[in-house]
């Protein structure tokens, strides 16, 4: 906690020497003292509150025995559940399938979204304002509600004409269609933003449609893109509604299912390699997200303003 | 084609010739919507006229609106309406509350990390990101086992300071308690995320000025903060709420399908009408009445996300 606070320190000098918002008043007055240390100290206690289940998780995972830890800290120490999930369960399946299916799903739905939102935002066509609304309305309707007609056409298709359940292709189509409709608004509002004027010199220059979106408007897009594909692939990688309807084969299990299975699939939940396969699963990427989200926000926050 | 139209902005004015060219762009996105979303909501209403279900998987037929008869019945063998209103309820109530605690606990730490004399806010931020961070399969299964009546640790606390150990998720009236503050652990990075950087867009002079005006704290907050984000929020909300409405993984993942209600089949008294369809089709195959609630569902969320448009004018810009 020292060295935390002492950076804490260091960083709020540096940043009120850049400039606070009231450049008036550099020096605080004993008032605006005592409601920054009301502040900090609220901070402080609503992010102990925010990590504690994600400490709990850690604590969990190197507790001994099958249950956790009766305080906050283990009993004793074991990393034998890292080697257990690896070594029993299909951990490794599960992330591989994750991977693929989630890989899959966030690429197509960057670039089938980039060329919609591309073309709703750049040209005026007919049925262009019908469009937009109709997405605006399609985005109210979650894929888990046509539950019942997604089995029903898996059924039909696998009892007719060829296998289609355990197989992935319906699953990321799903996916991505119910994907379509908020991201396409998300970067319309965004692409709307970019100034005109960098496509037009690029037209100027002899360059076509396809060039200019090529290389002018997707290089600007990146932070859009990366949100996309992360959320895609987030949303993936977490379902769990529409994969167990579509999924029974076990080697076909994506990460979250796994995870279900072991907390909600029956009476006798493996707590401890429960939380092992949790921390494994989530570290690498916890670290992309915290790299990638300072990126991607900026582009978030455009599109959102937009509407 | 490219020089021809290079001193007009081309994307206002498409020539005759390239009338179709605009419609190529969206034919990827055409042929998603059709297999994800198309197809599954025209065989939902088909279903829905049908009795389609466990014991009628191949020799299921028409049945017309019988369905939606059962589900506007309080017949006591066959009628739904007793249960489903419950479950409206419930829903409208959960929707309603997981908006508003997300929005305001992300807005309310928002403001608190955007204030610049807070030492080690990038550090809080980033702590307080985490939640969205870590995948939601995890930490939602990490909050059943933190909320366990017997050994889940705010019981340990509760029970040593000699306060009992609630039955979180078994209790009918705790159990939504849980589901709405657990929501807003799960959400408030984003709004506080979102928020923040609407915030840190206004211009600074403004809150200078008006406090040389002297315009105090809530003035300030009350006459700049407010009218700066609310056109950025609006939609949030809209979208919001539509979103916490259907948000049956979230309710079924956190708890479970418990604790049973006793009067419309296999309704827990968690359930929000979307994870009360989903069970049911999972878990009873009861998929022609539910395809009946899919629709009715449908209707719902248009209808109030119609109304929350005009409360909020939100997308009123649509250009």
């Amino acid at each position: 906690m020292a060295r935390v606070s002492s950076a804490n320190t260091r960083d709020a000098s540096k940043e009120v020497m850049q400039g606070p918002i009231f450049r008036s008043e550099r020096r605080l007055r004993p008032d605006q003292r005592r409601n920054i240390t009301i502040t900090w100290v609220t901070m402080l206690f609503v992010t102990l509150l925010t990590l504690f289940p994600i400490f709990w998780i850690v604590s969990t995972s190197l507790n001994q025995g099958d249950s956790f830890a009766t305080g906050f800290l283990p009993d004793k120490y074991t990393f034998s559940h890292y080697a257990d999930v690896l070594q029993h369960t299909d951990f490794l399946i599960w992330v591989r399938n994750t991977l693929f299916v989630g890989g899959v799903t966030g690429v197509l739905e960057v670039s089938v979204i980039i060329l919609t939102a591309y073309a709703f935002s750049r040209f005026r066509f007919a049925g262009r304002r019908w469009g937009l609304m109709a997405l605006l309305a399609l985005q109210l309707f979650p894929a888990v509600i046509f539950i019942s007609a997604d089995f029903f056409v898996v059924n039909t298709i696998s009892e007719n004409w060829f296998p289609i359940a355990d197989n992935w292709i319906g699953l990321i189509a799903i996916y991505v269609g119910t994907s379509i409709p908020f991201n396409t608004w998300l970067f319309k509002g965004y692409i709307d933003t970019l100034p005109y004027d960098l496509e037009e010199s690029a037209y100027i220059d002899g360059a076509s449609r396809f060039v200019a979106f090529w290389q002018v408007i997707m290089p600007l897009c990146r932070p859009m893109m990366a949100f996309i594909f992360i959320n895609g692939f987030l949303a993936t990688a977490n379902d769990y509604l529409i994969s167990s309807v579509i999924i029974t084969d076990p080697s076909r299990k994506t990460f979250s299912m796994g995870l279900f299975d072991f907390a909600l699939g029956n009476f006798t939940t493996n707590w401890t390699d429960f939380a092992a396969a949790a921390v494994m699963g989530s570290v690498p990427w916890v670290l992309v997200f915290l790299i990638a989200q300072r990126w991607f926000v900026s582009g978030l926050a455009g599109g959102a303003v937009k509407g | 084609m490219a020089a021809s139209t290079a001193a007009v902005p081309p994307l206002l004015l498409p020539s005759r010739k390239r009338n179709l060219f605009p419609y190529a762009w969206l034919v990827p996105a055409l042929l998603f919507l059709i297999v994800g979303i198309l197809i599954p909501v025209i065989y939902t209403v088909y279903i829905s006229g049908t009795n389609y279900d466990q014991s009628h998987l191949y020799d299921f037929h028409w049945v017309g609106l019988r369905n939606y008869g059962y589900a506007f019945s309080t017949d006591p063998y066959t009628g739904y309406m007793q249960g489903y209103l419950w479950l409206f309820g419930w829903t409208m109530v959960f929707a309603t509350g997981c908006t508003i605690v997300n929005i305001c606990a992300g807005g309310a730490l928002a403001l608190l990390v955007n204030n610049p004399r807070l030492p080690g806010r990038t550090l809080f931020r980033a702590f307080l990101i985490l939640p969205w961070a870590v995948p939601f399969s995890i930490t939602v299964v990490a909050w059943r086992g933190v909320l366990n009546t017997d050994f889940g640790a705010i019981n340990s606390i509760l029970s040593s300071l000699g306060l009992g150990r609630p039955d979180w998720l078994n209790d009918p009236n705790l159990v939504k308690l849980v589901l709405i503050v657990v929501n807003g652990w799960f959400s408030f990075p984003y709004f506080m995320v979102l928020i923040l950087s609407v915030l840190q867009a206004i211009p600074a002079d403004l809150y200078e000025v008006a406090e040389i005006d002297g315009a105090g704290a809530w003035a300030r907050f009350r006459h700049i903060t407010i009218p700066s984000i609310r056109p950025a929020l609006a939609p949030l909300v809209v979208v919001q709420f539509a979103f916490q409405f259907n948000n049956a993984g979230f309710v079924y993942a956190l708890a479970g399908g418990q604790p049973p209600s006793l009067d419309i089949t296999g309704r827990a008294e968690s359930d929000i009408l979307s994870s009360y369809l989903w069970a049911q089709v999972r878990n009873s195959e009861n998929y022609a009445q539910m395809g009946a609630l899919a629709v009715l569902i449908f209707v719902l969320v248009l209808a109030i996300s119609v109304v929350n448009i005009r409360l909020t004018g939100a997308f009123k810009e649509v250009k």
